[in-house]
């Protein structure tokens, strides 16, 4: 049976796979065009999202506005249905990353027993296998936390929510949002820009001489888990928007399953 | 304009109190109100803004480097809990012990309260435990005559088991904050060498007192059953007849996983993660040859992960084997050619068997709810943790630890005042916040000052896990009774529910004076198993 992800992580890891033959293939080629050229590409592209955000930003506020304007008038078909298609493609984002993360956890439960095994077993210690555990760990709860707030997993104090009518619980979801989800991630996405340059500047690698080189890559997780917050917030708060003003929101993925404790 | 600062801290926790009250999501409504505070303290020019400009270094430090692996435990115990649960080990349990007990007078409360901490012990999952037990157990007590309060108030009473048995998530969470906490209180006392307490050390704290509330739980069923027999009246002889095959069946699985899995934790040999990563994939082992999910089993597949799991077992019992009395650590390559020849075939079985039961698992949509559940309660508790992080940081920045220490010092009665105080704080708090909001923001905060007092961090790592655990299980807001609440029939009124937890809140208090009386309750096993 086929969820969510499973393409995306299968494509991923088919890719990384490529790399390594690719890199093994050609002697090392691979890792030197990396180490040549990879920081300026990376640069560039970071200059691009850098002038996407820098003229972009007051987009955000589309729901904000939608919401406070919806509970006096009658929002304009074109407005409703735009903030749809926003919630559409923005869960269908979120709901492949998170399906793809998922992965991790299977990936983490047996790069752990592995490594006990080898330890245990054959007196064998690899250092990258026992960094990976830690990249996989990060990746799993960075990436599967937008579809997380999809699902409705982050634990909320719900002694007075769950007893609000579904207006109310728009309301606490679109000022939550701008007064506390979307400001936190935009200070870790800013944070993020001084010591995101200086990685990728030197492709930090590990610690370990013997380590993963990834260490760029898995900071990079942070501003990444960042931006699908608030792509995530922003769909929350076009949903609750959408409630506010009485009309029809879309209904939340029913796979996406909520844990509990 | 002084004393405004000096409320500051205050008025940061009242904030932050009445806007989770709103119901934003934990996380994101910590974060939010520290973000808030840190402009103020910005705009008064108490606050410096390079510990805003750290912050994603934080987390990367406090979650996503080497020497954090202490907390991928949390995801890998998540993952076998879930992999248990689904394969169906709980409804199997409480069938065959009901059949074993069931014909004595209390007996049906009696398997409740064991099934319940044997689930602790091996999923160690509140929501899910009492929604099972919920489900199965509480209409055949009510059937049998059961008091509705004895009923729901011993299932949600044992659900709550699974925060206070190792291995449970409770204590990796609290365990590594009391961890940093007795190192940060130690620096500051210019102990530069200091001493070391890990999550095994609360792990073996925790597992007398857990024990002991098992013990109490069950004498209360006895006493019950003889001075108020109509409350829990024996089933009749005919639905007695014990399946021993069956019983096996159920009990042997998570009997065994959790022997492999604490007893290694606790003798030291392995650290919990590591135990925790090969208890995961002996829960897909089980999980795999019941073909969890499907209708039917069929006899090869079972056999398979049978024989891959028997190999894995074999492979770590060859090394224990080898390593008895030996003088220095053996591998199987110290064994000659034939032993390693022999590993090696034992990991090619294990390898088929756990492939088929992943296959089997992903077919039936089981591996995909193990991997979804896995992923959103990990992504739940580190990203409060990342909120919780923010705010504890802040809130140091605006002299709240300065605050907080100065009304513990002043509070009558020395440390053992100061922790009086902390506990009440904690368990008013339990009544509105989960465990995980409370051991990310209360603890970092309360438990270096403790510790700097002179208290036994083991021991107060022990008490506030029962205290939280009480917290789930107190009237009107306790979790477990909210599960509880949601699965049991309307004939089963929230009265009913609340007026039957109650014994079980009291039997809890006594069994915290027991371990705040006699200390060695939760120190002793650390101490004798570590030194």
């Amino acid at each position: 049976m086929r969820r969510a992800g499973d393409g995306l992580i299968l494509t991923t890891g088919a890719l990384m796979l490529a790399l390594t033959v690719g890199d093994i293939a050609t002697g090392g080629g691979v890792a030197a065009w990396a180490s040549e050229h990879l920081a300026s590409q990376a640069q560039a592209i970071g200059g691009v999202l850098g002038t996407l955000g820098q003229y972009g930003w007051p987009l955000l506020l589309i729901p904000l506005v939608a919401g406070l304007a919806g509970r006096f008038l009658t929002l304009p078909t074109i407005l409703a249905g735009g903030l749809r298609r926003a919630i559409g493609l923005i869960d269908s984002l979120n709901l492949s990353l998170g399906g793809a993360a998922r992965w991790f956890a299977l990936g983490l439960v047996i790069a752990t027993a592995t490594v006990v095994i080898q330890r245990y077993v054959f007196g064998y210690a690899s250092t990258k296998l026992a960094e990976s555990v830690i990249y996989m760990h990060a990746l799993l709860f960075l990436l599967a936390s937008a579809s997380t707030l999809l699902s409705d997993g982050h634990v909320r104090v719900d002694i007075f929510y769950s007893k609000m009518s579904e207006r109310g619980k728009a309301w606490v979801d679109l000022i939550g949002t701008y007064l506390a989800l979307i400001p936190t991630s935009a200070l870790i996405l800013w944070a993020s820009t001084g010591y995101m340059n200086s990685t990728w500047r030197i492709l930090e690698r590990s610690r370990e001489a013997d380590g993963l080189p990834l260490v760029f890559a898995l900071k990079t997780a942070i501003p990444l888990f960042a931006i699908l917050m608030i792509l995530q917030g922003l769909s929350m708060a076009a949903r609750a928007a959408l409630t506010i003003a009485g009309q029809e929101a879309p209904p939340t993925p029913a796979n996406a399953s909520a844990g509990e404790m | 304009m002084n004393l405004f600062i000096e409320l500051l801290p205050f008025l940061m926790f009242l904030v932050a109190f009445a806007a989770l009250l709103r119901g934003y999501p934990v996380a994101f409504t910590l974060a939010g109100v520290a973000l808030a505070f840190a402009f103020l303290g910005l705009g008064l020019g108490l606050f410096d803004p390079v510990h805003l400009r750290a912050f994603p270094q934080r987390i990367y430090g406090n979650l996503m480097e080497m020497d954090r692996s202490i907390l991928v435990a949390v995801p890998l115990f998540v993952f076998m809990g879930v992999m248990l649960e689904k394969s169906r080990i709980a409804e199997e349990l409480l069938e065959a012990m009901g059949a074993l007990f069931g014909t004595m007078r209390g007996g049906l409360g009696i398997s409740v309260i064991i099934v319940g901490a044997l689930l602790a012990a091996s999923t160690g999952i509140v929501g899910a435990t009492v929604v099972t037990m919920g489900l199965l157990s509480l209409p055949t007590m009510l059937k049998r005559g059961y008091s509705p309060e004895l009923a729901a108030g011993s299932i949600a009473a044992s659900g709550t088991l699974g925060q206070i048995i190792p291995p449970s998530i409770v204590l990796v969470l609290l365990g590594d904050q009391i961890s940093n906490a007795y190192q940060q209180a130690q620096r500051s006392q210019g102990i530069f060498s200091p001493d070391i307490v890990s999550v095994g050390d609360l792990f073996a704290g925790a597992l007398i007192p857990g024990l002991l509330l098992v013990g109490m739980y069950i004498l209360y069923q006895i006493g019950i059953a003889i001075f108020r027999p109509n409350d829990a009246p024996a089933a009749p002889a005919s639905e007695g007849t014990t399946d021993w095959g069956q019983l096996l069946h159920a009990l042997l699985p998570p009997l065994a996983l959790m022997t492999a899995v604490l007893g290694s934790i606790l003798t030291g040999v392995a650290t919990p993660t590591e135990a925790a990563g090969v208890g995961a994939v002996g829960a897909t082992f089980i999980a795999g040859a019941r073909n969890a999910g499907a209708a039917k089993n069929p006899l090869p597949g079972q056999l398979v992960a049978f024989a891959g799991l028997a190999a894995l077992l074999g492979l770590f019992a060859l090394v224990v084997v080898a390593n008895i009395g030996a003088d220095r650590r053996l591998y199987v390559a110290d064994l000659g050619p034939a032993a390693t020849m022999f590993a090696f075939v034992l990991v090619a079985i294990t390898l088929v068997g756990a492939a088929l039961s992943l296959l089997r698992l992903k077919r039936s949509g089981v591996l995909d709810d193990v991997m979804a559940s896995t992923a959103n309660i990990s992504a739940m508790v580190f990203v409060i943790l990342i909120g919780a992080a923010l705010f504890s940081l802040i809130f140091r920045e605006l002299g709240g630890d300065l605050v907080v220490q100065h009304a513990l010092t002043a509070v009558p009665g020395g440390k053992y005042g100061a922790l009086a105080v902390v506990m009440l704080v904690m368990f008013l708090l339990g009544f509105f916040l989960d465990f995980i909001e409370i051991t990310f923001v209360v603890v970092p905060i309360v438990a270096p000052i403790l510790l700097v007092m002179g208290i036994d961090p083991v021991w107060l790592g022990v008490l506030m896990a029962m205290n939280l655990q009480t917290s789930f299980l107190t009237p009107p807001f306790g979790f477990a009774l909210f599960y509880l609440r949601g699965v049991a029939p309307p004939s089963v009124t929230t009265a009913a529910i609340y007026r039957g937890a109650i014994p079980f809140v009291i039997i809890q208090l006594l069994a915290i004076l027991a371990v705040v009386l006699l200390p060695w309750l939760a120190t002793a096993l650390p101490e004798w198993l570590y030194g």
